[in-house]
């Protein structure tokens, strides 16, 4: 397992390469350079000190030479270098900003899950209810809804109207330690990430249980007397968690995108919202760096989802 | 009976999606010359206030005083042109990349599929800005292409799977003994037998397009004004002064939604219909039509 | 908290990822503390400073938050922009303008306890003036040609030419500490930690800097000019504009300056408790025209645009009369130099067609005009994120279809649009200028400017404005110099070198808590110019 493991993280290398050499690649051709990082300043610049500054930033070389040089800085410096726009280490700015992504991902993930599950379960043990259809026809829905719109709407009704929540950031102005407070928040950019994505879970959760419903090993426990509970929830239900849970290395990709729209709509400032900004401003190495880490996360992703499948289902075995 | 009710409802959900998106695709067609009234027209006596629904203007008209009810109309042209052209150059180059990848087998096949697990590992959205940003033309065939463009791994990963399962399967075998070309095994045997999974994706794609050229036009990088679309309408709606005119906030995105739903349960549906394995569909796995592929990543194959 | 410096890049993953685990705990630990510090001023700011270096400082925080750390030798204060001494006690010029020596105040520290003396300022404009500091408005002193210090407490300063805003704009800059930054190579400045812990003179000094999210000052006890009434400013970065409005209207915020337009009639309409002030800004809204697109260099063109653009419903329907139509390039709130005594443009359609067909224009194709082979059909580009002026495109490019004039819209992404404006490469935009507190536009109308020399985006030529730019730099006289200034206003006022626009106004509220003189605020971030003198009420 633990080699298994390894090898995975070993061919993660040359992927998170392409990665990085596709986007730098990208940047390395977009316009509006140099200009964009000074912002404001770019306006009092002389065609001079606009040459040196274009040099000082190396933005005079060849993309893939900046790329060369990027990559040797982060293998023997360690570093994901400075922002053009504030001189400060890239490492340090997402470090700043993701405990925030995190925090949003994981609540989300855990109320899709506390969602979901039970009402994809629910929903295959009562085949053709009321409950499956109308759970069927109101995942259909979330998952039509576009997750900024559905912010937006929430946004309006919850905080503007109702003033149920706070409209947008992490923290009220005072309140900067309180748990209580964040949490609150939460609330509606949690939920807007939540609904649209509890979907897929609750319909393959559905899924999967039916089919583990009707496996052998099934019709032998309740061949045996078992009680039904002890046999759905006991037997098939922990059979039909296997296929999920590889569902999160699948959904992952498009959680964090999701994510990184809910942290603009919200002005939630985590990773989202600085990457989007330093698309912006041309802020190549931030941009470079929240590409990277957001590659990473879905890699281990994927590798979580996979140790997770072996670890849950006795059959599976790697090496 | 069980079994019939939820067959007769799955069927019925086919249905809605039909009746949706004929519907949406009418009006798109057929609205604009019945409706004649012009989205880009702007009233400057209206500029400021937009104006509540009423029978002059079923969906009130926005900031600029320009009718909603037509550009909605007009934008369901839009929004539909980018979901149905971005599918078709998708589906394009998807299917080819898959079916040369899956016929191509061993390290072709490899480094194939690691292009495509980095293109996937992308943040999509700075990766769609970027492109934005790079080609800097917002023209309605720049947009088409950049969404198409990116959004092509899943239908190669399909067919890719398709193909590599048909491959050892015996009238492939046949024709390969009959000394029939790669070429032509690709395009007259793998591609029509990779096709059910393909047309599902497509129609499920078609609404996911809509959903990226809202997310763009969202960001300011979509389709651009004075012609609509359903992401700028929802750009439009959300200046500070819109804020009392929540029409403008909920007539796009009701639009997207009940079109999206439209598509998903078509593609639902025809998965059911179209879905040859019989047996697996009696067995009662239904696939969920959001996530297209099951576990897809090579490792997470079970080993036997 | 998370933010101290970690070793090896595993480290830091790896600590990374423990936050993951630790998130449920990591706020719980410190506890609530909702009371509001009796000593602190909480002003809400919707971004963040990109550094608080001088040097570097690039959006509008940056030279605020520098503005309370950093001080010039002369600062530019009061209702007029009065240039006062500041850092200097004096100074006094030849005749020829040519060499100036500045007297330096005595007594000054830095917040770290070290001396100010000329080597502060000398080390200031040898690093300004150096190239590999990258330092970008350089170019603005290439007339400074050197810098001396004359003993501990005077400098001499040699121009090349005499410039009338060497006194306000150049000894205005602001010093820099030379015993913290002789240590730091100049090409490596704007990635120094400097930036992050300032050291100056000023009035308060940094307290604590969490970005994007709070910016602290405490005041600097040994301040030069006199005690300080305001223990310390807090600056709250709230993305957000209702957020922002929210918190003034609960009370968790005391000051929010520069509001938008609609935020300010939203917070005036829910909260009549708080004070206001509303003037015109420093900034106005323009389409620049781009002179060498085949059709736009046709004065008869631009002045029908100007005529057929409904101005007016912009100003009354969009912006619901919080903007003020101007017609020359001098903003209004420059009250000493604003001369409203020039063509005014009325919207009058009518009249913009008439002056196109005289100008042989006639309508061809698709309703649009067209002269021998050259159709008026342009596109307008746009810094796009903000809805409000993509509506203003709409309605112009309506407006001027009215007229037989096509006109595409381009929302570019902001980065984009800089550079597009800059390097020329556009044929209309919807940008604005502004911001100087002087009247002299030489670098944005002078002909010898045109970009890529200067900043003259629109590439306009005009030999009596190029007159009155470069006179008016060089008149000390301060009524003749006046007359220059209302000469150039009345000729581009005629030629139209960018289609005239409007000023914003600028907005900002404070709470009872916030005790200023109204009389005295300032547009733009200089409404905290004399902080200092402001009062908190217990």
């Amino acid at each position: 397992m633990t080699a298994y493991v390894v090898r995975r993280l070993v061919a993660a290398i040359p992927l998170l390469l392409l990665v990085s050499f596709i986007s730098y690649g990208l940047m390395g051709l977009a316009p509006g350079g140099p200009a964009a990082i000074l912002g404001a300043q770019a306006r009092g610049l002389t065609p001079a000190a606009r040459e040196h500054f274009i040099q000082q930033l190396g933005l005079d070389k060849p993309w893939y030479v900046q790329f060369f040089f990027w990559l040797v800085t982060l293998v023997f410096h360690g570093s994901l270098g400075n922002s053009y726009v504030d001189g400060r280490p890239v490492f340090d700015k997402i470090l700043e900003r993701m405990p925030i992504t995190l925090e949003l991902l994981g609540l989300s993930l855990a109320a899709t899950l506390i969602v979901a599950i039970p009402v994809g379960v629910h929903a295959a043990t009562h085949r053709g209810s009321w409950f499956d259809y109308i759970s069927s026809a109101l995942g259909f829905a979330a998952y039509a809804t576009p997750v900024f719109w559905l912010g937006v709407v929430l946004v309006d009704v919850f905080a503007i109207h109702l003033r149920w929540f706070p409209t947008s950031g992490i923290a009220s102005l005072g309140y900067e330690h309180d748990p209580i407070d964040r949490l609150r928040h939460l609330v509606l950019p949690v939920a807007a990430l939540t609904i649209v994505s509890f979907a897929s879970w609750m319909r393959y959760q559905r899924g999967a249980m039916i089919e583990a419903l009707q496996a052998p090993f099934v019709r032998t426990a309740r061949a045996k007397g078992l009680s039904e509970r002890l046999v759905v929830y006991r037997h098939a239900l922990r059979n039909a968690l296997i296929p999920t849970v590889t569902l999160l290395g699948l959904t992952l990709p498009g959680l964090v995108g999701g994510a990184y729209f809910v942290e603009y709509v919200f002005s939630l400032p985590g990773m989202g919202l600085l990457g989007i900004n330093s698309v912006f401003s041309r802020d190549y190495p931030t941009v470079m760096g929240i590409t990277l880490l957001s590659a990473i996360v879905v890699v281990l992703g994927n590798l979580f989802a996979d140790v997770a499948y072996a670890a849950v289902d006795p059959r599976i075995r790697y090496d | 009976m069980r079994t019939g009710l939820r067959r007769f409802f799955r069927e019925r959900s086919a249905v809605v999606g039909v009746v949706i998106v004929s519907v949406v695709v009418l009006a798109a067609i057929f609205g604009p010359l019945v409706y004649g009234v012009s989205p880009i027209a702007i009233r400057h006596d209206l500029m400021g206030t937009p104006q509540a629904p009423s029978a002059g203007h079923l969906l009130g008209t926005d900031l600029l005083g320009r009718d909603e009810f037509s550009r909605a109309l007009y934008g369901a042209r839009v929004s539909l042109t980018v979901g149905v052209t971005a599918m078709l150059v998708a589906i394009g180059v998807g299917t080819l990349y898959g079916a040369v990848s899956g016929a191509a087998g061993g390290a072709v096949d490899a480094v194939m599929m690691r292009f495509v697990d980095a293109m996937l590992a992308f943040p999509s959205i700075f990766l769609i800005i970027t492109v934005e940003a790079l080609t800097n033309n917002f023209a309605l065939a720049v947009i088409i292409l950049i969404i198409g463009l990116l959004s092509w791994m899943s239908v190669a990963r399909l067919v890719r799977g398709e193909v590599l399962s048909l491959r050892e399967r015996d009238f492939v075998e046949a024709a390969r003994a009959l000394g029939a070309s790669p070429a032509r095994l690709i395009f007259r045997h793998l591609i029509p037998n990779a096709l059910t999974p393909v047309v599902v994706a497509a129609t499920l794609a078609i609404g996911d397009n809509i959903l990226v050229e809202a997310g763009l036009s969202f960001l300011g990088l979509g389709v651009q004004p004075p012609m609509p679309s359903w992401g700028n309408m929802l750009q439009d709606a959300l200046t500070p002064d819109a804020r009392n005119a929540p029409w403008l906030v909920v007539t796009p995105g009701l639009l997207i939604v009940v079109t999206l739903l439209g598509f998903s349960l078509l593609g639902d549906g025809l998965q059911v219909v179209l879905n040859r394995s019989i047996q697996q569909e009696s067995s009662g796995i239904d696939e969920p039509a959001v996530v297209l592929s099951r576990p897809t990543t090579e490792a997470a194959a079970p080993a036997s | 908290m998370v933010r101290q410096q970690l070793r090896s890049p595993l480290e830091r993953i790896r600590a990374g990822f423990a936050l993951l685990a630790a998130v449920a705990t990591l706020y719980g630990c410190s506890a609530a503390n909702a009371r509001r510090d009796p000593d602190t001023i909480v002003a809400v700011y919707p971004s963040d400073a990109n550094t608080l270096n001088p040097l570097f400082a690039n959006n509008e925080p940056a030279f605020l938050f520098y503005s309370f750390i950093f001080e010039g030798l002369t600062n530019a204060i009061g209702p007029d922009f009065r240039v006062v001494p500041w850092l200097a006690v004096g100074w006094k010029s030849t005749a020829d303008h040519l060499h100036w020596q500045v007297a330096l105040r005595r007594g000054v520290t830095w917040s770290d306890g070290a001396p100010f003396d000329s080597r502060d300022v000398v080390f200031t404009w040898k690093t300004m003036l150096d190239p590999k500091v990258g330092f970008p408005y350089a170019g603005q002193y290439t007339y400074i040609k050197d810098v001396v210090a004359e003993g501990r407490y005077a400098v001499r300063f040699d121009l090349s030419q005499p410039n009338v805003l060497f006194v306000s704009l150049a000894l205005g800059s602001p010093i820099l500490p030379v015993h913290i930054l002789e240590r730091v190579p100049p090409a490596q400045l704007r990635t120094s930690t400097f930036g992050q812990h300032p050291v100056g003179t000023g009035p308060y000094v940094l307290a604590s800097w969490h970005h994007d999210d709070s910016v602290m000052f405490a005041r600097n006890p040994h301040w030069w000019h006199g005690p300080i009434n305001i223990p310390r400013l807090d600056f709250r970065i709230v993305l957000n504009n209702d957020a922002r409005v929210e918190a003034m209207v609960d009370g968790s915020a005391d000051i929010y300056t520069s509001i938008d337009p609609a935020d300010y009639r939203t917070l005036l309409a829910v909260a009549p408790h708080l004070s206001y002030v509303h003037l015109p800004d420093l900034y106005s809204r323009f389409i620049f025209v781009n002179e060498r697109v085949p059709g736009l260099g046709d004065l008869a063109v631009r002045q029908a645009m100007m005529y057929g653009w409904d101005r007016r419903a912009v100003v009354d329907g969009l912006y619901h009369g919080d903007v003020v139509l101007n017609n020359g390039i001098v903003a209004w709130a420059l009250r000493d130099w604003h001369d409203n005594d020039v063509p005014q443009y009325p919207y009058d359609p009518q009249k913009a067609r008439a002056m196109l067909d005289a100008a042989g224009w006639k309508v061809g194709a698709g309703g649009v005009r067209q002269r021998g082979n050259v159709r008026l059909s342009y596109a307008i580009v746009n810094s796009n994120g903000d809805a409000l002026l993509a509506d203003v495109c709409a309605a112009f490019q309506a407006d001027m279809r009215a007229i037989g004039i096509a006109v595409s819209i381009r929302n570019l992404d902001y980065a984009t649009f800089i550079d597009q404006t800059n390097d020329m490469n556009y044929q209309l935009a919807l940008s604005g200028w502004g911001g100087a507190t002087d009247p002299d536009e030489y670098t944005f109308f002078d002909s010898s400017q045109i970009v890529p020399v200067g900043n003259n985006e629109t590439g306009y030529r005009n030999a009596r404005v190029d007159r009155d730019l470069v006179e008016g730099l060089r008149t000390f006289d301060q009524k003749k110099r006046r007359a220059l200034y209302n000469d150039m206003q009345l000729v581009t006022g005629e030629t139209v070198p960018v289609l005239w626009g409007f000023d914003e106004k600028f907005g900002a509220a404070y709470s009872s808590r916030v005790q200023l003189d109204p009389k005295l605020v300032l547009p733009d971030y200089y409404v905290w110019w004399n902080v200092w003198d402001w009062k908190l009420a217990t």
